[in-house]
């Protein structure tokens, strides 16, 4: 499992190196633009070592690091449930003007989004160490620090009808949900939305959280959301940290 | 009537015991003038027999005197004997009513003992021990027994009027003399159940200069008595803790085991139909009586549980009905004891934030630190202060501090891994020999960084820099190098307060002054919160919220260096605003007051604690 993780973040690498060695400098699809890529740092490697950042401004993310390419959305500063947007970054690409832009991760609607911002649309970079495994086939959720898993869980993911998606995510916000039995105790918000409830209110986010009804965990009970019994995520909630990445198998 | 077997007690010491009490004296009584009454009849009846033919041959023999004194003596003792009757009689009268005032006594005894019961029959006291019969058991008293540790043996048996098996029930006391006191209890199983009984108790002692026994019948009619206890325990699931009715401490989303311990303490079968236990705050029970009915003396056990869901106290009790068969009465209700769960308040969401700040002052001058920019000569001394705030609401571990314009060795302080606690402070101290180099450079600038840890799970590492200090550095007087040690005195440091005076000392003008940066908090704000610019040089800032006025700030309300606002934001949207902060730095009179404006964004956010719009 892991080295599957571990392929997948070496091909997002691959194709990041691939982008700066061919695309950008041969091919000035941004008609005066220079934008040639004088460096590239991986910023997160989305197991060990990950980095986000709060937006300081609602910035146009674009397709390529170049203000003329193709805009793929917009920074926001607030999450459907009125909590800090942040935003999860994978490369910094310091170009031949001297301008740095920086890749992140779009918590959007098709999932799996990517874009680039200016360094100046983002505010300080906070680090996390690990990541939460979600395993659709095991029905289980690990969560891993420097290389150890730490939590692990039962867990209860979308019906066949309303699937919980698989890629890469992050977690957003930790909410406490005092009002509603149906969502337990605790709960965390993620990048991720349901492809198939898009007209949900909020969007159609995919969330973890507790349950009323932990008979049915583990199994596939959900609308796309990640079930828990309520003693186990409160003790994910008090380890985990927003920015966190998620990769749901 | 009590039946009784009577074994006199056998002593060493001969003696047969005179009765000394009054049960022993009716005893004795009672044995006592049969025979006499028996041979007072007897004597009356040879009497009455032999009369005649006496007075007919006293008639022929005696004299009119003789027989005349004859009859007197006749009538003195025929009226002897009737007093004598009458005071037996009235013996016997008081005889009767003693033991009359003893069997109610001992009646009055038993009702206190069960008021419930009607005890037909107890026993009287005995020598050396009595035995009081009730329906729920047997009380034994032991008297005038030797000192010492005595030990009896006892047993009774309890008869069924309906001709069923007996209920035996042994036991050993043991006490020290010379009375002892126990009680027998019948409602330990076998217990028994509402009917008449015969009862028979005997007790038997042999050893501590003491041999003997006693022997008691009893009859008791016992009414139905349907009881039972309920006790309700506790425990976190999952937990190392056991059951136990005490309060305990649970978080949001534990889930508490419940257990509803039931008792038949009466003397009939109880019934306990589902609808018959109720605890609201529990889930769905499960558990008790097998064939929901619950034997005399048997218990049961009801479970449940419940998942905490809010802090605060979580109170749970049960309340539980009994019915008894038919007949026996009505149904029996009783409400447990009350559990209590503390459920403390959530955490409260962490949020790790500390500030670094650097100050300076020129060592022997007598000034005090400063984040002010200094001025001094080569072969002076700078000492440093690098004071570490934390002003988040979790510990912090602090890294190594690196600070590399600090001479080698000079640092001193909490150096590495050093735990901060939320809103305490730290500080770091060092030192740099000012030297030709630096005079080179025209100044000496130092800023410092360290990078603070949260605990796990509550928030990244922070990495922050600290302000700049700048000292001015000109040449030694004479134009040679100076240590700091022989000179610092004698070649009169320019402190913070001789800046002020340019033209005599030379040194840098405050038109190289900078307007400050202005430091917010990132991510959401939800109560209140502080923004902050250096105040270095600054000689007043105003504050703006999306372009309303806050306060204006001087350099008198300066503290460690920093011009700060309080602000609170409840009356802010939800939603980003822009915080301003229009600077107006100190001049003199040769430069201008320099200004700047800064800005930073706030972002109000909603609550955390909401129900969210997740897909579920």
């Amino acid at each position: 499992m892991c080295l599957q993780l571990a392929a997948v973040a070496r091909w997002r690498w691959a194709s990041l190196a691939l982008l700066a060695a061919l695309a950008l400098p041969a091919t000035p699809a941004y008609a005066g633009q220079p934008a040639t890529i004088a460096a590239l740092a991986r910023l997160s490697n989305l197991h060990t070592v990950s980095r986000w950042a709060y937006p300081s401004s609602e910035a146009m993310v674009h397709a390529h690091p170049a203000p003329g390419s193709r805009v793929v959305g917009r920074l926001r500063f607030l999450t459907v449930d009125d909590q800090a947007e942040l935003y999860v970054t994978l490369v910094s690409a310091r170009l031949s003007s001297g301008q740095t832009w920086i890749q992140i991760e779009l918590p959007a609607r098709p999932n799996g989004q990517t874009g680039w911002v200016p360094r100046s649309a983002l505010e300080a970079l906070h680090t996390v160490n690990g990541y939460l495994l979600v395993d659709r086939s095991t029905l289980r959720a690990t969560l891993f620090r420097d290389g150890h898993a730490i939590f692990s869980a039962p867990i209860g993911v979308g019906k066949a009808s309303t699937v919980t998606p698989p890629g890469n995510f992050y977690v957003t916000e930790k909410l406490i949900t005092l009002s509603d039995p149906a969502y337990g105790p605790y709960a965390l918000g993620t990048s991720a939305y349901a492809p198939t409830l898009s007209e949900w209110p909020g969007g159609g986010v995919v969330g973890i959280h507790g349950t009323d009804e932990p008979q049915l965990i583990p199994g596939r009970p959900s609308h796309g959301c990640i079930r828990m019994r309520n003693a186990e995520i409160t003790r994910l909630w008090s380890l985990i940290t927003v920015g966190t990445p998620i990769e749901i198998t | 009537m009590p039946i009784r077997h009577n074994r006199e007690p056998q002593t060493r010491v001969p003696a047969r015991q005179h009765p000394r009490t009054r049960g022993d004296r009716a005893a004795a009584r009672r044995a006592w003038p049969h025979w006499t009454v028996l041979l007072a009849l007897g004597g009356l009846a040879l009497a009455a027999l032999l009369a005649p033919a006496g007075q007919a041959r006293g008639a022929r023999e005696r004299s009119p005197e003789e027989e005349a004194a004859t009859v007197a003596a006749t009538e003195a003792k025929q009226t002897e004997r009737e007093e004598r009757v009458a005071e037996r009689k009235a013996q016997r009268e008081a005889e009767k009513a003693a033991a009359r005032e003893q069997r109610e006594a001992n009646r009055g005894a038993r009702s206190q003992q069960s008021s419930s019961r009607r005890v037909q029959n107890g026993s009287r006291p005995r020598t050396h021990g009595d035995v009081q019969f009730s329906c729920t058991g047997a009380t034994w008293t032991f008297t005038q027994f030797p000192a010492g540790t005595n030990t009896v043996q006892q047993v009774i048996r309890i008869y069924s009027e309906e001709g069923a098996p007996p209920i035996t029930i042994t036991g050993t006391f043991s006490f020290a003399g010379p009375t002892g006191e126990t009680t027998t209890l019948f409602q330990a199983p076998p217990g028994i159940p509402p009917r008449a009984y015969k009862v028979d108790a005997w007790a038997k002692w042999s050893g501590n200069g003491l041999k003997g026994s006693f022997d008691v019948l009893g009859k008791l009619a016992c009414s139905p008595a349907p009881a039972f206890s309920v006790e309700k325990l506790q425990k976190i699931a999952g937990g190392s803790g056991s059951y136990t009715p005490s309060p305990i401490t649970g978080e949001v989303g534990d889930t508490v085991d419940y257990e509803i311990l039931v008792k038949n303490t009466g003397n009939v079968p109880l019934s306990f139909g589902g609808e018959d236990v109720i605890d609201r705050n529990c889930g769905t029970l499960s558990g008790g009586p097998e064939a929901g009915t619950l034997a005399v003396g048997a218990a049961a056990t009801y479970t449940c549980t419940h998942v905490l869901e809010a802090p605060g106290p979580y109170t749970n009790k049960a309340e539980v009905s009994g019915i008894p068969p038919a007949g026996d009465g009505p149904p029996v209700t009783h409400t447990s004891n009350s559990v209590v769960v503390e459920v403390p308040l959530p955490p409260t969401l962490p949020a790790p934030a500390f500030t670094i700040e650097k100050l300076q002052q020129i060592a022997g001058a007598g000034g005090a630190y400063t984040s002010s920019q200094l001025t001094a000569l080569v072969g002076q001394t700078v000492d440093y202060e690098i004071i570490v705030t934390n002003t988040g609401n979790v510990p912090l571990s602090l890294e190594a501090l690196n600070d590399p314009q600090c001479d080698a060795g000079t640092l001193a302080g909490e150096t590495g891994g050093a735990t901060l606690p939320a809103g305490a402070a730290t500080t770091y101290t060092c030192t740099h020999l000012l030297d030709s180099a630096d005079q080179s450079a025209g100044s000496y600038a130092n800023t410092v960084t360290i990078t603070g840890n949260p605990p796990g799970g509550e928030g990244s590492p922070i990495t922050n820099s600290s302000n700049t200090v700048v000292v001015g550095v000109s040449p030694t007087a004479s134009g040679s190098t100076l240590s700091s040690t022989s000179t610092a005195g004698a070649i009169g440091i320019l402190s913070s307060t001789s800046r002020q005076s340019p033209s005599k000392t030379g040194v840098l003008a405050f038109s190289s002054a900078t307007v400050p940066g202005l430091k917010g908090p990132q991510g959401c704000v939800r109560g209140d919160f502080r923004v902050s610019i250096k105040a270095a040089n600054v000689a007043s800032v105003t504050f703006y919220m999306d372009g309303h006025k806050l306060r204006t700030l001087t350099a008198k309300n300066a503290h460690k260096g920093l011009l700060t606002l309080l602000i609170n934001p409840d009356k802010l949207k939800v939603g980003p605003h822009k915080l301003t902060a229009k600077i107006t730095m100190t001049h003199t009179a040769s430069t201008k007051a320099k200004q700047g404006t800064r800005t930073v964004r706030i972002l109000r956010c909603g609550s955390a604690a909401l129900t969210p719009k997740f897909t579920g």
